[in-house]
Formats: structure tokens, C-alpha cells, sequence
């Protein structure tokens, strides 16, 4: 992506290898969280936000695509501010929350929004964790596309469902566990980076990061997401979790080998990762 | 010139013409209120008007026309009439067999070292600087190498003269060594006697450039730092270069020193013909004998890469007695061929994003290949250069140590497309990023018109509506209120939306970036702003 004009911030006409939202051009996502806007029909908020000062809540949307920091941080008025609930921009409503204030992962800290880059994050620590209880997907494959960065967390987990089992990367020791094969791989790269893996029963595990392959040949057998799901630590959010940051998490479960590089440049062109 | 219709109710018009250091001028308004501030803060390179690569350059000799010295074995003395109708001139009158020292020269990789000079009673110049050695003969204008690692030597008539010659000796070294200089006779001896002489410059690069006089500090010519950019690479409007800032990982991108370390099967002679610079700068790569094909990196030994890495080279080739070459990276299939007849890709490796060649003046292209680095060594070193076939017009030769093809230009990035050329003469150099801007205040209902040329990516996306790029050009005139969006892409409505947009206190205007950053390889033409949402009439006949 690259930039003809700005205006104050408000009208940029930008270029792009694709359609900008990448769900414009690679639909079909069983759940998609970010803090950018991912498809031009969506029209709800990114996330909902407490702040510390008084528990106060309130939604907050997209500014020109990017998650409106000025109305974040004119909220949070110079406090923090957690996440309560991260939308889910695929339509298929699985929004993911956190009642529980102490369970809630950061994205203002002393008034300032959270980044990684240069673009906005959420911030999980000490026991923080979004999550759902609705069924996002029967037994399938998958295919996580998502940028995080890993600071620590003993075993931390940036996605993992109750029934199944399917736990997505298992930061101090595996790409990935499913109830058959256990845990499956090695320890990825912590610092900031684009993962993505495909999780297929028929050609087995494979995991890029920042677009290339750096394992595969995983075994892995297909089972559903449901009854509890969480992003950013265990799916009951009470222990292995992330400490760490998350911008963005887009699950597909169907085969998107075909789309990957694809995929993998719309999101390297918005937070230029590599 | 092209055609602007509306422009007497333009707000602003920003058409690419006058600039001067950190600024670009806008027709309207006339205030002065619509121009641009630039910044960048290195040097750069751009297309000229004239379609040859324009450089800055500097002469790093001080005190570049006094040649007078306390030196018993000489008197020098000042006042003879020059090559340039001036009489700064001096008579250099040789009394013993010695050099005289014109300076202790600071070197930094490979320079010219170059001044005027007129044959006396005696018609040969020996010059020697830290090892190296040439001379010159200012009766028949022959240059030679007269020892050590000279890279190359050159004298040339000083137009409208004929008698007066530049000597040019090209070395590569680092340091400072003097400039040891010594009258001759035709047979190469010491005997006493005299020429004259004049301006003297010590440049970055393989040739001399104009001479800029100095006294106690360097002088800089052509394109400077902070200077905008006006590029005639696709057209014979200019456009407004606003790049990122990037690196050139080629350590020398005219001298073929590098290649030599990395490479086999390749001879090269420097400084054989007129590069796309329109200076006789570029060098042959010859396949030597007996062999289908040979290479040679211009990577050299920057470990710095990672498996994954985005890399861009570019390569200028031009054909000479052979018409095929292969650009990229020798392993990994990171590479592709090209047919330096008409600048096509004839193959491209699986690991090659993209390839394709730009076209130059005088049957040069730049060649381009874009890749995921493999490393397939596993040392993180590149191996990214030329190989060069014994291949003329499809039939399969083989290198005799004279045939070959001439390079010029070899330039290694981190990124998804070649940025403008860096000329690096030894060590790795890097382009700032640059950036327009003004504080103009535009209206929260206006229209905003903009003339592109062929854009590298080919979606753009306004306020949250995306539309497909057009392939060859995209004149954009883009209509927006509190409430509506219409965007008109070369004739024809392609937005027309309504919805909640923010266009209150529009202060703040950036051209060819967002806040510092993501620049493009986006060629800007012009820049036309209305306080009115216009009709779709007006907004095609804008973009038409």
C-alpha cells in the first residue's frame, strides 16, 4: 500500500495490490477480528472498550479504515483502557468478550493507544483473555492468518477452543495441538510477525511465518471450535496465557492455499511486518 | 502540454514546473499559500527533460585552480590564457626531474581525479596518486595506463579548443595519497620544460563531471539534497518524485569490482560506452572464452538478508555483440532473463515476483527482477547479479573474451518495486525518505483532481470505496461533501456513493506520502483543487 495524498488525516487516497479490505477480495471467514476495517460492507465498531478511570464503557469504531484512536484516547482520557469486546467483522457474529475487568486485555496504557509497528494493538498479560461460547466451526480444517508479537506467558495460547480440541500455536513449545495428535511442531518465532498455518488432514500441518514456510508435514486431525473459544490464553481464560500483543486474527476453514500469498501481502501491505 | 480545463475556478493547481531547494510552486492560489515544502536531506538522482539520469556531484578539491607550490624542482605561475577564454590558466615550468604535489587527496572509493592541461615545449603528463599511474599525451590525445590499479584513464579535446585536453584518471582507493604530477616528453623521459595547466576536481564516480571551482570547501553540483525532483521517465510531463527511503545494497553499482569477487566466466573492461547517464561511464561484461555464459554479483558481501526478504534488483543492460542476460539471484530460482533487443523476458524463476525492463535512452533498458530471497547458501549473503549469455539474436554462442553486453546502473533493495537509481561508488548508500507538504486549507465540500500515470498496484481506495486502477494512465478527480463521495477515473463515474464522511478542518495536505511515510513509486502529474462538489460532467471532462 502506498500513499497519493492526505488530508489531515481524514481523505488519503491510497493504492493497493488488491481490493483493500481483504475480505472484499478473500471472503468466507468463520471469524475475523483487527483493528482495521476488513470488509467495505461492514459497518459496525472494532472493538468495546472499559475505561479505568471510572469503568465506563463505549464502542469504537473505524476513522478512515484504521480503529479511531482520537475517539479512543479522548475517552480513555489519559487512563487505560481494556478491551471488552473484539467484533467479529465476518458477518457471522462471533463477537469475542471479556466480562470480567481484570480478564480484560489492554489497548490505551496512560492515554496513549497500544501499538505494534506502528499500528494499533491488544495488549494481553497476566491471565487476559477474549472469548465465546457460541460454535464457530464444525470439525474442519483451518486456515489462522493472524500478527502478533510474544513477549513471554508459560505456554501461552493465542487461540484454542474447549471442544475438539484445536489450540492455535502454543507460544514456548508448538505450532499447534489437536485432541488426536497432541501437540504438533515446534516453537515459533516470538517477535512480531505474521503466522499463518494450515491445519489439513489430507496434507498435513504446515506454518509460515512472515510468508514463508518454515514447517510442515504436521499431522493434524480435524475437530469443531465450539462451546468455549478464546483468543489470547486458554479457552477458559484462567491459565496459559499470552503475554503479548494481537492486531489481527482471521480464521478461515476452508482451503485457502490457493489465496495465501494473497492474503498474507493485504496484511503485509497495511502493517509492514517484513 | 496538457489541457486543464475548470482551472479558473480552482482553489489550488499544482502542475509540476518551477521548484527551487525544499520547495515546489503551485499556479493557484498566488499567494504563495498552496506551496509545497520539500524534504529529503541526501542526494538523489532523477530523469531529466532529456531522458539521461541526472546525479549531484562534488568537487572535493580544494583550492581546485591553485597549482602555484614552493617546490625548487618547479615554478608555477598564473595568468595564461585558459581553455575557457579565461586567463586563469598557470605555467607549469619543470626544472628537475621530480614530481611537484598538487594536494594530499582524501579518497573514498572509487573517484576522478581529472584537470585541463595544454601541451608547453614539453606534451606528456605523468600523474601518479597512491600507487596508481597514467599518462597522457596532450599532442595526440592518447591516455595510458602507466602502472598500479588504475581503473581507467581518459583525455578528451575541450570542445571549441584544440589544443587544450581533459586528463581524467579513475582509481578506487580510501585514504589520502598525493597528487603527484610531472611534466613528460613524447619518449616518456624527465627532461626540463613546460605545459600549462588548469582546474582541477577530485569526483565521486568514473568520470569527470562539469567543473566547479573551489577554494577552502567542497562545491556541489547538479541534483542536490532537498532539491525536488521533477522525473521524465514515462512521459514528457514531468512528475513529482516522492520516494521511501531506501538503500542500495550494491556496494559499487558503476565499477564492476564486486563482480569480479562473485562471480566466474566474465571479463570487463570499465568505461567503454555512454551509460543511460549520457556519460561514457558503463562497462562491458565480455563472456570469456569458450564459455556459454558467465556471472558476476553486485551484491557483495552484506550478510544482512533473511530468507523471506522482498528483494528488487535493477540492472541497466544494453546489447552489444550478445542480446541475453539474466538479472536476480543465481540460486533459489530468484532470477529472470531478458532480450536486450526489445527489453522483453524471455524466462523467469518460481521464486520471482515480477520482472520486466524499462525502456532508456539509446537502446538501454533497466531491467528489473523482484524475488523472495531463498537463501539457499544459508549465509544470508545475496548472490544477486548479472549472467551474461553467448546468445545473439537466439543463436547459441560461445565467449571469446571481446563479445559481451554493457552494464551499468546494478542497484539491490529491500522492497516490492525499484526506486529511483543510488549510485553507490565503494559502500552502501541510502535515499532518504522524502515528502511534500503544505498547510492548505481546503474546503469540507470540494473536489480534488489529480493526473497519475500507470500505477504499480492496481486498486486505490478513497474514503473507504475502493476502485480499480487503469493500466496505462489514471487521471482522478475525486468529488466529496459531509454527506457524498463521486469519484470520476479517466472519463467515467466509477464511485458514487453517500454516507458520513468527515471533511471538516481539511488543514493539512500531503502529497506522495501519509505523515512521513508509505510512500510509492506513484507518478504525480499535477494536483487540482476545487471549493465546489462538481457535476459529473465536469468531474469527466477532469479526468478524460
Amino acid at each position: 500500500m502506498s500513499t497519493i495524498f492526505n488530508i489531515s488525516d481524514k481523505i488519503k487516497l491510497e493504492t493497493s495490490p488488491d481490493p483493500f479490505f481483504l475480505l472484499d477480495n478473500y471472503s468466507g471467514a468463520a471469524a475475523a477480528y483487527s483493528l482495521r476495517l476488513l470488509d467495505s460492507t461492514y459497518s459496525g465498531s472494532a472493538v468495546r472498550v472499559r475505561r479505568a478511570s471510572d469503568n465506563a464503557e463505549q464502542d469504537i469504531a473505524f476513522a478512515n479504515n484504521e480503529l479511531d484512536t482520537a475517539t479512543l484516547e479522548t475517552f480513555a482520557s489519559g487512563t487505560n483502557a481494556f478491551v471488552t469486546t473484539w467484533y467479529d467483522q465476518s458477518g457471522n457474529g462471533f463477537d469475542i468478550t471479556q466480562t470480567t475487568a481484570f480478564k480484560q486485555p489492554k489497548i490505551v496504557s496512560i492515554g496513549s493507544t497500544i501499538t505494534d509497528g506502528t499500528k494499533p494493538s491488544v495488549e494481553f498479560n497476566n491471565a487476559q483473555g477474549l472469548n465465546t461460547t457460541a460454535n464457530i466451526s464444525n470439525a474442519s480444517n483451518y486456515y489462522p492468518f493472524y500478527v502478533r508479537s510474544v513477549a513471554g506467558g508459560s505456554g501461552a495460547y493465542i487461540w484454542d477452543s474447549e471442544i475438539g480440541r484445536v489450540l492455535i500455536e502454543r507460544t514456548n513449545n508448538s505450532a499447534y495441538y489437536d485432541q488426536t495428535n497432541s501437540f504438533e511442531g515446534s516453537a515459533l518465532t516470538s517477535s512480531y510477525r505474521l503466522i499463518h498455518m494450515e491445519l489439513n488432514s489430507t496434507t498435513g500441518g504446515k506454518v509460515y511465518e512472515n510468508g514463508v514456510n518454515t514447517q510442515s508435514g504436521l499431522a493434524y486431525a480435524q475437530y469443531p471450535m465450539s462451546s468455549q473459544t478464546a483468543l489470547g490464553s486458554r479457552f477458559d481464560v484462567d491459565a496459559s496465557y499470552l503475554t503479548g500483543k494481537i492486531q489481527e486474527f482471521i480464521l478461515y476453514n476452508t482451503d485457502q492455499s490457493s489465496t495465501r500469498t494473497g492474503i498474507e501481502t493485504n496484511i503485509n501491505n497495511f502493517y509492514s511486518i517484513y | 502540454m496538457a489541457q486543464f480545463p475548470l482551472i479558473d475556478q480552482a482553489s489550488l493547481a499544482m502542475i509540476p514546473g518551477a521548484y527551487k531547494e525544499s520547495k515546489v510552486y503551485s499556479q493557484l492560489p498566488t499567494d504563495g499559500s498552496g506551496d509545497f515544502t520539500f524534504t529529503r536531506a541526501t542526494s538523489a538522482t532523477r530523469v531529466n527533460e532529456e531522458g539521461y539520469i541526472e546525479k549531484g556531484y562534488e568537487n572535493t578539491l580544494l583550492g581546485s585552480n591553485d597549482w602555484a607550490r614552493d617546490d625548487s624542482s618547479y615554478t608555477i605561475t598564473g595568468g595564461e590564457a585558459g581553455y575557457d577564454g579565461t586567463n586563469d590558466a598557470w605555467l607549469v615550468n619543470k626544472l628537475a626531474a621530480a614530481y611537484f604535489n598538487k594536494d594530499g587527496l582524501v579518497l573514498a572509493g572509487v573517484m576522478t581525479v581529472s584537470f585541463f592541461a595544454k601541451a608547453g615545449s614539453l606534451d606528456r603528463i605523468f600523474v601518479f596518486i597512491g600507487g596508481d599511474a597514467a599518462r597522457f599525451d596532450l599532442t595526440n590525445g592518447e591516455a595510458f595506463s602507466a602502472g598500479g590499479a588504475t581503473v581507467s584513464q581518459n583525455i578528451e579535446l575541450v570542445s571549441g579548443t584544440t589544443d587544450w585536453y581533459r586528463c581524467s584518471i579513475i582509481i578506487n582507493k580510501t585514504g589520502t595519497h598525493n597528487f603527484l604530477i610531472k611534466p613528460q616528453n613524447s619518449s616518456n623521459q624527465d627532461v626540463t620544460g613546460t605545459i600549462y595547466i588548469q582546474d582541477g576536481m577530485l569526483n565521486q564516480g568514473l568520470v569527470a563531471y562539469p567543473y566547479l571551482e573551489t577554494t577552502a570547501a567542497p562545491v556541489y553540483g547538479g541534483l542536490q539534497a532537498e532539491q525536488p525532483r521533477l522525473d521524465y521517465k514515462d512521459a514528457s510531463c514531468p512528475s513529482v518524485l516522492i520516494e521511501p527511503s531506501r538503500t542500495n545494497f550494491s556496494p559499487h553499482s558503476e565499477y564492476y569490482g564486486t563482480l569480479t569477487t562473485y562471480g566466474s566466466r566474465l571479463s570487463y573492461e570499465q568505461n567503454v560506452a555512454i551509460s543511460p547517464e549520457n556519460v561514457r561511464n558503463s562497462f562491458k561484461a565480455k563472456v570469456n572464452t569458450g564459455e556459454l555464459s558467465g556471472s558476476g554479483a553486485f551484491s557483495g558481501f552484506n550478510s544482512s538478508f533473511s530468507k523471506g526478504d522482498i528483494i528488487t534488483i535493477s540492472v541497466f543492460l544494453k546489447a552489444d555483440e550478445f542480446d541475453e542476460a539474466e538479472i536476480g539471484g543465481f540460486f533459489g530460482s530468484e532470477n529472470a532473463k531478458f532480450n536486450l533487443n526489445d527489453g522483453s523476458v524471455i524466462s523467469q524463476g518460481t521464486n520471482a515476483i515480477n520482472a520486466y525492463s524499462i525502456p532508456f535512452s539509446n537502446n538501454w533498458y533497466r531491467c528489473v527482477v523482484t524475488y523472495t530471497f531463498q537463501d539457499s547458501i544459508n549465509n544470508r549473503l545475496l548472490y544477486s547479479g548479472i549472467r551474461v549469455y553467448a546468445v545473439s539474436n537466439g543463436t547459441s554462442l560461445l565467449g571469446d573474451g571481446v563479445k559481451g553486453v554493457l552494464v551499468y546502473g546494478g542497484q539491490i533493495e529491500l522492497g516490492s518495486f525499484p526506486t529511483s537509481y543510488t549510485p553507490t561508488y565503494g559502500s552502501t548508500q541510502t535515499r532518504a525518505a522524502e515528502t511534500l507538504s503544505n498547510a492548505f486549507s481546503a474546503a469540507s465540500t470540494g473536489t480534488i483532481s489529480l493526473s497519475l500515470g500507470k500505477l504499480p498496484q492496481p486498486y486505490l481506495t478513497v474514503l473507504g470505496e475502493s476502485f480499480e486502477a487503469g493500466t496505462t494512465k489514471n487521471n482522478i478527480a475525486i468529488a466529496y461533501s459531509p454527506t457524498a463521495l463521486k469519484i470520476s477515473l479517466n472519463g467515467s463515474i466509477v464511485v458514487d456513493a453517500t454516507g458520513t464522511y468527515d471533511t471538516s478542518s481539511l488543514s493539512s495536505l500531503q502529497l506522495g506520502h501519509d505523515n512521513g511515510s508509505d510512500q510509492g513509486d506513484n507518478p504525480i502529474k499535477d494536483l487540482i483543487m476545487f471549493n465546489a462538489f462538481l457535476t459529473d460532467t465536469e468531474l469527466n471532462a477532469l479526468t478524460v
